[in-house]
């Protein structure tokens, strides 16, 4: 188990600059995700890591050593691809054992090693087939077997989930995260699927345009999203544009550049007159009948113009005279739903409006 | 300033792209440029030197005057011409319907027709020209049977100059016999492909019937036809054998093959009229890539597709279907039972039709006599070595140009695909000019056999550059990065994961060079060298066949049996790429 550390890695292929200037620490035996849009450069730095790319700049260390210049067949690095990149001529066994062959691994332990792992990823009896012969899922399996059976010392993830449909999905993805619990193996995981990052990582780092915007566990990227970027990339959120109007010790006054007034109680360290944008989540938002009242918070009217039905809850599509506002109404009923075109009332407590830049 | 500073930059790109290729790739393209410089441009360059190297020694275009000027040279041409374009129109319209026949409709018979519709690509198109000259010219059998036929029905037809005469018609018809599967073949695989949900989200839209297939099916099958009618021209307008075959001296090719090898060499006007063909078939060439496109459109597909589009047809037009496939198979296979007739039954006096008998005779002379064995044992020697030398410059080329970043990668490209629009008189020429001087003493290049070899792995080399490519684009980088990542050097990789997963692919490509080398016409029938592997005979199967095929009755059968040989070897090798390549050897595949 180690721990790998990037320092002001950068590569660029012809004019485009694919990573600029990252540096990150990963520690020992945690399950660390990349999260970003395609092309904003999270696998080019897998790939650095496992020595398919040459970094232009930057150093990578794996504990105290770096490892810049050591070949990819030296890193003892387990990978798992996004097309699994399973040998089509050879069996699931032959796929396992290969890297145990490489090893010089003898034929014994090779052979106890790759049956307790393909027992590990539940495919005990699967050593004879050829990888045509498997489900999507299974093919993820006996990839995930092939890069564990050799120990590594780092595991890297390249999306590789993405092949596999909605339910088997999650499944997998829990999967996962208990067989790297239990084996302890330093992780990096490469998605650009939000919800997947935030379900198995202990922490992430969400990435854009060759940079990264923000490290930090789940929790924070998702309650305290660092800007604009990360706000609107992880989750659903509405956001206010507008101008700091008042300071007190607990408090503070936005107005919004639509002209809406806002209170804040978690916002700190800003001053009148500064320019930001804050949000709101939408489960944070409630939804009222029209004639409801409320003394505290931040309240206003507005017209429903969508419903999503998503079984937990409902999503409302709501447009108030300053812009449009979505808020997410929990276990839904059909005597508590509101209907298309009706006048409703929201609120959100002032706690729940979060600074998120400022501008 | 500016300038020199941009320059600097662009040298500097290039030395960094240097230096990114390791040493392995560095010394295949080095190899692969010494190999295409010497043995591809040099000698088609030699050729065009000649064609502009006046009589008196000058240069310019006064050989291309001399030309035009001259009759029997400018009806070569015209005829060269006119009939690539009438076989084209003749396969086209026999190969397309097949093709539509076979890709949409279901019906009884339908997996023999599958079979029976690639036979004609397992003959050798010098053989079925030898066989079909013998059944359908003068005093054939089929001319005599016909002949009578036409007696007793009363017509007064006189036959006694042949069905198959030494003119246009008659190349056309031997030609067609052979390249109609070409069209058939690749349209078919253009119409297969095709999503059913395009042509099925066309009739949600309103269309059908004429208009679909018009503003639809056409389009998308329409890259697959033209690389079937690319090759059909190109072969066609390149062909010798047949006009040798046929003794039709009016043709262009033909033309300059007895300039220079029968008229005792006459370097200009063979150049001139190598260069004017090779011209056309470039232009060609090039207005296809251009105007039509030979790459398959690539299908956006999300979530399962239907599979078929293929719908079951009435009776009565199953009837017509199988009545009309019938005709086309039963006629397709006069040259292969002609081969047979003529190597193993005694012929009919003259004017009759009734074989009279079977006989071994000829057969067992063509492999007692030394000369005819020999010339067997030559061209297997010949191909072999061609395959070998073929699929390994190839898949070199291949890899580089798949996997590779380097500059010069588009030259490379396009010289190694350069063979395929040259006509093979063209590189025959150009190795006569290039190494027929004496070298060191009294050695010639051209003496020796290994020059056959070298023709015919370089006349095959996009064939084989063209499925080493296929197969290696099908290998995920991934896969072997997958292998390295596990540990694996750089040789274990290869040879524990890509060889083995290219293989069946290399096989294929050598064993289609294999069979177009054991059957190649125009370089064997150029290049004559004197010293073979198995002492001074180095004559290949090819020129025997014409050799003999020119003799007497006698001789006649024992080219007849020689041509069964070429059939049998033709079949086996076809029958393996099948294999190896699942059913679309034929694509490849242009004689």
């Amino acid at each position: 188990m180690v721990f790998v550390k990037l320092e002001n890695l950068e590569k660029s292929f012809g004019s485009i600059v694919a990573v600029n200037n990252i540096s990150l620490e990963i520690e020992e035996g945690e399950f660390f995700t990349i999260l970003g849009p395609s092309g904003c450069g999270k696998t080019t730095t897998l790939r650095m890591i496992a020595g398919f790319y040459k970094p232009d700049k930057g150093k990578i260390y794996f504990d105290k050593k770096l490892i810049n210049r050591l070949a990819p067949e030296k890193r003892n690095i387990g990978m798992v691809f996004q097309n699994y990149a399973l040998w089509p001529h050879m069996s699931v066994f032959k796929n396992v054992s290969f890297g145990l062959e490489m090893r010089k691994v003898s034929d014994d332990e090779t052979k106890s090693r790759v049956n307790s792992t393909l027992d590990l990823v539940n495919l005990g009896d699967f050593g004879d087939r050829t990888p045509d012969q498997l489900s999507g899922g299974q093919q993820q399996r006996v990839a995930l077997a092939r890069a564990l059976v050799i120990k590594p010392d780092v595991l890297l993830l390249d999306e590789p989930l993405s092949n596999l449909d909605a339910k088997l999905r999650v499944e997998m993805r829990t999967e996962i995260k208990k067989l790297q619990k239990s084996l302890g193996i330093t992780t990096i995981y490469v998605t650009h699927d939000q919800k997947e990052a935030l379900a198995v990582s202990d922490r992430l780092a969400v990435m854009g345009l060759g940079k990264i915007v923000q490290v930090g566990s789940p929790l924070e990227i998702y309650t305290k999203p660092a800007n604009k970027f990360v706000a609107s990339f992880i989750g659903l959120i509405n956001l206010f544009q507008g101008k700091i109007l008042k300071v007190n010790e607990t408090d503070v006054w936005i107005k919004t550049n639509a002209g809406l007034d806002l209170v804040s109680s978690s916002i700190r360290n800003v001053k009148e007159g500064m320019e930001v944008i804050v949000a709101v989540r939408p489960e944070h938002i409630e939804v009222h009948s029209k004639d409801f009242s409320s003394e505290k918070g931040n309240i206003l009217n507005g017209k429903v113009e969508g419903i999503e039905y998503l079984g937990d809850l409902s999503r409302y599509n709501i447009k108030t005279p300053y812009q449009i506002i979505n808020a997410d109404q929990y276990s839904p009923s059909v005597e508590k739903s509101f209907k298309l075109g009706e006048i409703v009332g929201i609120s959100f407590e002032k706690e729940h409006v979060h600074l998120v830049e400022v501008t | 300033m500016e300038r020199l500073e941009g320059l600097k930059d662009w040298m500097l790109l290039r030395l960094q792209i240097l230096r990114s290729i390791d040493k392995f790739s560095f010394f295949l393209i080095l190899i692969a440029a010494i190999l295409l410089s010497v043995f591809v441009l040099f000698p088609v360059f030699s050729v065009v030197l000649n064609a502009f190297i006046e009589p008196s020694g000058e240069i310019g275009f006064q050989n291309f005057v001399n030309l035009l000027a001259t009759p029997s040279y400018r009806r070569g041409l015209i005829n060269s011409i006119i009939t690539a374009s009438l076989t084209l129109a003749a396969t086209t319209a026999i190969g397309l319907p097949v093709a539509y026949i076979m890709t949409r409709f279901v019906f009884r018979g339908k997996k023999i027709f599958t079979l029976l519709t690639i036979l004609p690509l397992m003959i050798p198109p010098f053989v079925g020209a030898l066989a079909l000259v013998g059944m359908m010219g003068r005093n054939g059998i089929i001319t005599n049977f016909l002949q009578d036929f036409f007696m007793w029905i009363g017509l007064n037809v006189s036959l006694e100059e042949g069905l198959i005469l030494p003119n246009i018609p008659g190349i056309v018809l031997i030609q067609t016999f052979h390249l109609w599967p070409l069209i058939y073949l690749n349209t078919s695989a253009s119409l297969s492909k095709i999503d059913p949900t395009l042509e099925e989200s066309a009739r949600n839209l309103g269309s059908s019937g004429f208009t679909l297939f018009r503003r639809i099916t056409l389009p998308l099958a329409l890259p697959g036809f033209a690389a079937g009618a690319l090759l059909v021209f190109l072969w066609s307008i390149s062909d010798l054998g047949t006009p040798i075959m046929l003794n039709f001296t009016d043709y262009s090719v033909f033309q300059a093959f007895s300039e220079y090898t029968i008229q005792g060499g006459y370097r200009e006007m063979a150049s001139v009229i190598s260069i004017i063909l090779t011209g056309i078939s470039a232009l060609v060439l090039i207005f296809v890539n251009k105007y039509v496109g030979l790459k398959e459109y690539a299908t956006v597909r999300a979530g399962a597709a239907p599979k078929s589009i293929q719908k079951s047809i009435s009776r009565r037009l199953n009837i017509i279907v199988v009545f009309f496939l019938s005709i086309l198979v039963l006629l397709s296979v006069i040259p292969h039972l002609g081969t047979v007739v003529m190597a193993f039954t005694e012929m009919p006096s003259y004017g009759e039709w009734v074989p009279q008998g079977v006989t071994l005779e000829y057969m067992a002379r063509a492999l007692v006599d030394s000369n005819t064995s020999l010339s067997i044992l030559n061209s297997l020697v010949y191909s072999l070595l061609a395959s070998f030398a073929g699929i390994f410059l190839g898949a070199s080329i291949a890899y580089l140009l798949v996997r590779k970043r380097f500059p010069g990668k588009s030259i490379l490209d396009i010289v190694s695909t350069m063979p395929f629009a040259i006509p093979g008189i063209v590189i025959g020429l150009g190795f006569l000019y290039m190494f027929s001087q004496p070298l060191f003493g009294n050695f010639r290049l051209t003496s020796f056999w290994y020059i056959l070899v070298i023709a015919y792995s370089m006349r095959r080399l996009p064939y084989t550059v063209r499925s080493s490519h296929a197969v290696l684009k099908q290998v995920h980088v991934s896969l072997e990065e997958a292998a390295t990542n596990l540990g694996a050097s750089r040789i274990k990789t290869f040879t524990s994961i890509t060889l083995p997963l290219i293989m069946p692919g290399l096989v294929a490509g050598a064993v289609l060079i294999f069979i177009t080398s054991f059957t190649e016409v125009s370089t064997s029938l150029i290049l004559q060298p004197i010293i073979g592997p198995f002492g001074i005979y180095a004559r290949p199967l090819t020129l025997q066949i014409l050799l003999l095929a020119k003799g007497g009755p006698t001789a006649v059968r024992i080219a007849s049996c020689l041509g069964f040989i070429q059939i049998i070897v033709t079949s086996i090798g076809l029958y393996i790429t099948n294999k190896l390549l699942g059913g679309k050897a034929g694509l490849a595949f242009g004689g």
